[in-house]
């Protein structure tokens, strides 16, 4: 009697771990539906490299459900988004020191340039104007970030693009929130002035209708 | 103050500047085409895949943990008796600036000991031999 019972415990037990991984598989997937797609064009924007891009994705996706999965959800964000930051800075310093090693021995490098196909819409993409004026903005704001020191970008790309806030910004940069908001900060002041002095009229115009 | 209101407090503090931002950011993120998306999705899949295979992973590591210790026993007994060779000095001016910067630097430089793992780890996947047991745990 005693060993049944044992044995249905033990079952009920299973059906239940079963369903709870079930559920936390389902949780997370939602959630790496939700920032995959985000989390890419950041990947982009930073590395210029499609392709390392996508691998970059798919190394933090990989790394958060072998490590964090069993933390709480609401600790995802911040952790996926910490992963995303340092697996950036690791590519971006690999290829710093494959750049000297080359120009060391008298390689070159081919310079990266602008990627029309990185940019080019898809399927649900705005109307073609609207596409197109969207497009021009967004090259110019990509321009300028790339000007900025790396902890601004990480800064600006985390709060304004991701919509982190101050505390979250802070873990997924590892640094505290005065430091967050102190690059952040700077980071806006440096993109409207960059924006500016390059004439670009999307970006200027509207903070010429804010302050009238 | 909860997470949503802190949101919508930080959405009415944007300037008009931050605001474009987001929305041009936004865009560009509707606009990634048909293809890129689907290999966004298969990298998804794989890496909620590989969730079971860290756990089948871990147990096959702990059943080598005994040919492990041995092999740790060996390798101090090695250090303790083997002759030690004069170790070669290498001044921190011998290396290239860049180097010296990228070694002091402030980043997280544990991930780069992180990835060696990692992608010992990664590169086993597909075709894999049992891969090698690591310290992967949370935190």
């Amino acid at each position: 009697m005693g060993l049944a019972l044992s044995i249905a415990h033990d079952g009920i037990a299973k059906d239940l771990a079963g369903e709870s991984t079930l559920e936390s598989r389902h949780a997370i997937e939602a959630f790496l539906r939700e920032v995959e797609t985000r989390a890419f064009r950041i990947a982009v924007m930073n590395v210029r490299d499609r392709d390392e891009a996508l691998d970059i994705v798919q190394d933090c996706m990989i790394r958060l459900v072998r490590r964090y999965s069993g933390r709480p959800s609401e600790e995802w964000r911040p952790l996926f988004y910490r992963i995303l930051q340092n697996r950036i800075r690791d590519v971006q310093r690999r290829r710093s020191v494959r750049s000297r090693v080359l120009s060391f021995f008298g390689g070159v490098e081919s310079d990266e340039e602008y990627d029309p196909i990185v940019a080019a819409p898809g399927p649900e993409a705005d109307n073609p104007l609207d596409q197109v004026l969207a497009q021009d903005a967004m090259r110019a704001l990509e321009q300028a970030l790339l000007v900025l020191p790396p902890r601004q970008r990480e800064a600006f790309m985390l709060r304004n693009f991701e919509g982190l806030d101050v505390a979250q910004t802070a873990v997924a940069m590892n640094c505290t929130e005065g430091s967050v908001k102190t690059h952040y900060s700077r980071a806006v002041h440096r993109l409207r002035d960059l924006l500016r002095e390059h004439g670009e009229e999307h970006w200027y115009e509207q903070d010429e209708r804010a302050a009238d | 103050m909860n997470k949503t209101s802190e949101r919508q407090t930080d959405a009415a503090q944007m300037s008009e500047f931050e605001r474009s931002a987001k929305q041009a950011f936004d865009a560009s993120v509707r606009g990634v085409d048909a293809a890129t998306r689907s290999r966004l999705v298969a990298a998804r899949e794989r890496a909620l895949e590989n969730a079971g295979g860290a756990r089948s992973r871990l147990g096959w590591s702990w059943s080598l943990a005994p040919s492990g210790a041995l092999a740790a026993a060996a390798i101090v007994a090695l250090l303790l008796f083997a002759p030690h060779p004069r170790p070669v000095e290498v001044g921190l001016q011998q290396l290239p600036s860049g180097d010296i910067e990228l070694l002091l630097g402030q980043e997280d430089l544990a991930m780069l000991d992180d990835d060696i793992d990692f992608y010992s780890w990664l590169q086993d996947q597909p075709d894999f031999a049992p891969p090698a047991a690591n310290g992967d745990g949370v935190g």
